[in-house]
């Protein structure tokens, strides 16, 4: 069972679209007829980099100024949910504004939301697998309360890989007004300078130390 | 100045997790309070001492009217206690816990802030504060490291994947710390002691006026489907230091074309 339609949740950082994104697309491509993406931000900055990667339609916001994402997007995709627009499934990072998110989001169409997922198959419903206890079992749980399911996966989960598409079309995502829930404001942005790969998104890490004999499944 | 700060009481950390036969976790031993809710008592003990008033209130859901993890919390210095326990709330999901916790907090009277951790050391799904936000339809900032009250206002600083943003709220509001936003305090004899008669009160599902058809295993709307050991990840190379170690790791990361 192909789904209908995944929305995948941009993140953007200075460098553009967020590895994250463009992993969560590779899948979305696999198990889905239609992958379009949403972003709590400027739909034609990212266009051409999720096209590229499958996507064929940006959800925009626009400049959210000094809004918070989760509060603002997740009204926003409420609405245009509820106006007749819903996918089978959302996909979104489990990162900081990808959980602020799903978790605004679910309460408004009172849904439940998996995190910390590894993979998902749509064989027989929308399943998703979770590791639990340090990673030594998986957990496989379908989603039970019909679409669309809100469904978070973990960086590097999957593999990004280009398809070849052309730029998406940006499609305006109206933010409703939030009222009190959407009073906190966004001040400044610090960002911290860091030197050398991330860890998390490396593909190969060199380890070293006395314990490395006694893990031989560490790498 | 009014604090609640949900607190989960959760099975030793140092002792291997197993699961019932449903798959729920095993939580009939003694829970312990988790180590991460730590720092929202100790930031709420800070908030309020320093606005020279009022009391820190605490919210948790366990099973088994279980209480030793709050136990610990009110003898840090937290005033009172509501924890929710039901056997309808066996298989609850995150949603569930959101609307639960967030009932038992419109509870409490007056409360200008409502502090969580940022997750569970044993859920960890991270979406419980911010989804407790929304039922209560109160603005909120999450993954704070630094927290501060001024003239009705959180300022907050948040962390992100590239640093941190400077936030800001009205009050109320509700805000997620992080591990080390405070350095929690050890409780003292005395605290232990005065824990033992703090109220601590025991409410039901029932008592919350929330529908036992919509949390739980009937509530949940999802359904494990199997649990499976994990497949034991590839061996990595381990490379023995006879003092020519950095040249096979420089050959290998040259075979796999990363220099």
């Amino acid at each position: 069972m192909a789904l209908s339609k995944v929305w995948v949740h941009a993140e953007t950082n200075e460098n553009g679209v967020a590895p994250i994104t463009l992993e969560m697309l590779a899948k979305a491509r696999e198990i889905a007829d239609t992958v379009e993406v949403f972003v709590g931000g400027d739909g034609s900055a990212i266009a051409a980099a999720v096209g590229a990667h499958g996507a064929t339609t940006v959800h925009a916001t626009g400049d959210l100024g000094g809004k918070l994402q989760g509060v603002h997007v997740a009204a926003a995709l409420a609405a245009a949910i509820e106006a007749g627009g819903a996918p089978d499934l959302l996909m979104l990072g489990t990162t900081y504004d990808g959980r602020d998110i799903a978790a605004r989001l679910s309460v408004k169409l009172d849904k439940p939301v998996l995190t910390n997922n590894i993979d998902i198959d749509v064989t027989d419903g929308i399943v998703v697998t979770t590791p639990i206890f340090g990673g030594t079992q998986l957990v496989k749980t379908k989603f039970a309360a019909g679409a669309p399911a809100i469904a978070l996966f973990r960086p590097k989960s999957f593999v990004a890989e280009e398809s070849g598409g052309g730029a998406a079309a940006v499609s305006d995502l109206a933010v409703p007004d939030t009222g009190a829930a959407g009073a906190a404001k966004l001040l400044n942005r610090h960002v911290e300078e860091t030197t050398g790969p991330k860890l998390d998104e490396a593909a190969v890490v060199v380890a070293g130390g006395r314990a490395s004999a006694r893990r031989p499944s560490s790498r | 100045m009014n604090v609640v700060v949900c607190v989960k009481q959760i099975p030793d950390p140092a002792d291997p997790g197993a699961l019932n036969a449903d798959h729920t976790l095993k939580r009939d031993g003694k829970l312990i309070l988790d180590e991460s809710d730590s720092y929202g008592v100790e930031m709420a003990l800070q908030l309020v001492d320093k606005a020279g008033g009022g009391e820190v209130t605490l919210v948790s859901m366990a099973p088994n009217g279980e209480v030793a993890g709050l136990r610990t919390a009110l003898a840090m210095g937290a005033a009172k206690a509501i924890l929710v326990s039901d056997d309808a709330l066996k298989g609850a999901g995150a949603l569930d816990t959101a609307k639960v916790l967030a009932a038992a907090i419109g509870r409490v009277e007056g409360a200008d802030l409502v502090l969580a951790a940022t997750e569970s050391s044993d859920g960890y799904t991270g979406t419980v504060p911010e989804q407790i936000a929304a039922i209560l339809d109160l603005p909120s900032i999450t993954f704070a490291k630094s927290v501060e009250i001024a003239d009705g206002t959180v300022k907050v600083q948040r962390q992100t994947e590239a640093g941190y943003d400077e936030c800001e709220s009205p009050l109320p509001a509700l805000v997620s710390v992080t591990a080390g936003v405070v350095e929690p305090r050890y409780p003292s004899f005395k605290g232990i002691m005065a824990a033992k008669s703090k109220p601590v009160d025991t409410l039901t599902v029932a008592d919350l006026g929330i529908d036992s058809a919509i949390v739980g295993w009937a509530g949940a709307g999802q359904e494990i489907v199997n649990v499976e050991a994990a497949p034991e990840r590839e061996a990595g190379e381990i490379i023995e230091d006879d003092g020519e170690a950095h040249v096979k790791i420089v050959e290998f990361l040259d075979g796999l074309k990363v220099l």
